[in-house]
């Protein structure tokens, strides 16, 4: 199975995630992704889930002097933002385990005959 | 790579994204650009070999994805690729970009301009006649100039979407018409009236030769030693033709006395050439009958 196509799905949770801890700018986040074993994901999607998250109001942004050059746009988790990281993560997690679970049974079943 | 170069890559690829979110609203669109930008930057910051770029096309489909936006239009047909490659082109050519640069600044007067148009539009269609298109001629004429040149760079100033913008471009290619309209007229006006100063006002113009403020009918050139030359054609130091008054005059040929008193001199004919035409331009012209006091050679030359 691709990791693109599971991404897909996950990266709003991944992103949620990863600003939960710091407030961060796009590329540092694609960065920060990239570096945790997610190394598919596009700068492209990153940056348009970003924008997505920040139009349903889970993210807030704000600009930030930069040492390198032109101001960074920053992203911050918002109260709806970490409702939707805890609401995310439990159904990842339900997901995982149902996956979990399936794999185990069929990795049974196959030891058995 | 040099930054330069690699300067000139990025915006050549920012141009080339900006070229597949057209159909956003500008804010948003700038907003992206800005972003995308910013990701360049800081990945060629952090990375230690040459910055590589993506495919565009790619890059901006999967942003539009990742945005819940609908992905790039392709566009179909022959002409609307071909159309929208020239637009790629076109915004991603550095001399079109050094251009869009140097006119950026004159935007204002572009749709200050095209407010005058529409007025002029407004004058020609709807309040009827007026002297001079584009110009408010009474004080109602000149509040709705007012506003009409305050909607108008409102418009040209507003950040619209897709459909406003092609509203916009309509609104544009309509009053281009009393534009071309007004522009010819300007620059008739400014033809007719450089000539009027350098040659003086036309009603008062009188073609041909003048001598003291009156019009010469007919020229007799002379040799060194005073003989009357004949059939001589006179041209300036430019090769044209020196044509006295006559041509005009073809009626009598009314001559004002030193006494106070008018007489004809009688009917100044052109010379013929071998087809028969008239050459106007051969001295002295000749008289077809006898003329008063001034010694002209009573001979037709028609005859």
């Amino acid at each position: 199975m691709e990791t693109t196509q599971l991404l897909k799905g996950a990266l709003d949770l991944a992103i949620l995630a990863v600003l939960n801890s710091a407030d961060r700018y796009g590329y540092e986040i694609a960065k920060h992704l990239r570096d945790s074993g997610l190394e598919e994901i596009g700068d492209a999607s990153v940056y348009g889930t970003l924008r997505r998250l920040e139009s349903s109001g889970a993210l807030k942004s704000y600009f930030q002097e930069s040492e390198d050059g032109p101001n960074r746009k920053y992203y911050s988790l918002t109260r709806d933002g970490s409702e939707e990281l805890a609401s995310a993560e439990s159904t990842w997690n339900h997901f995982c385990k149902t996956i979990n679970n399936l794999l185990a049974d069929a990795n049974r079943t196959k030891k058995g005959a | 790579m040099t930054s330069k170069v690699q300067n000139r890559l990025v915006e050549k690829f920012v141009s080339e994204v900006d070229s597949y979110l057209q159909d956003l609203n500008q804010d948003l669109r700038e907003d992206i650009l800005r972003e995308v930008r910013e990701n360049l930057d800081a990945r060629a910051a952090d990375s230690f070999d040459d910055l590589t770029l993506p495919d565009s096309l790619e890059y901006a489909n999967d942003l539009r994805q990742a945005a819940g936006l609908e992905p790039v239009a392709i566009q179909k047909g022959f002409l609307k690729k071909f159309l929208a490659q020239v637009q790629i082109r076109i915004q991603t050519n550095r001399f079109a970009l050094a251009m869009a640069k140097v006119l950026a600044p004159l935007k204002p007067l572009f749709w200050l301009a095209v407010a005058i148009s529409t007025f002029g539009f407004i004058q020609l269609y709807v309040l009827g006649d007026s002297p001079y298109i584009g110009v408010p001629s009474n004080l109602e004429q000149w509040l709705l100039w007012i506003a009409i040149v305050i909607t108008v760079i409102w418009i040209g100033a507003a950040k619209f979407g897709p459909l406003m913008k092609r509203i916009r471009t309509i609104g544009l290619f309509v009053t281009f018409i009393p534009m071309a309209i007004m522009f010819q007229g300007i620059t008739e006006g400014v033809v007719s009236t450089v000539d009027e100063l350098v040659n003086g006002n036309p009603a008062l113009r009188t073609t041909g030769l003048i001598y003291n403020g009156l019009p010469v009918t007919n020229i007799f050139p002379y040799d060194a030693e005073g003989n009357l030359l004949e059939n001589v054609r006179l041209v300036d130091d430019m090769g044209r033709p020196l044509n006295s008054s006559a041509e005009d005059l073809v009626t009598p040929v009314v001559v004002d006395l030193e006494d106070g008193n008018t007489v004809i001199t009688g009917y100044l004919r052109p010379s013929r050439g071998e087809d028969g035409s008239e050459i106007w331009n051969v001295y002295p012209l000749k008289s077809a009958s006898n003329p008063v006091g001034f010694g002209v050679t009573a001979v037709d030359p028609v005859e």
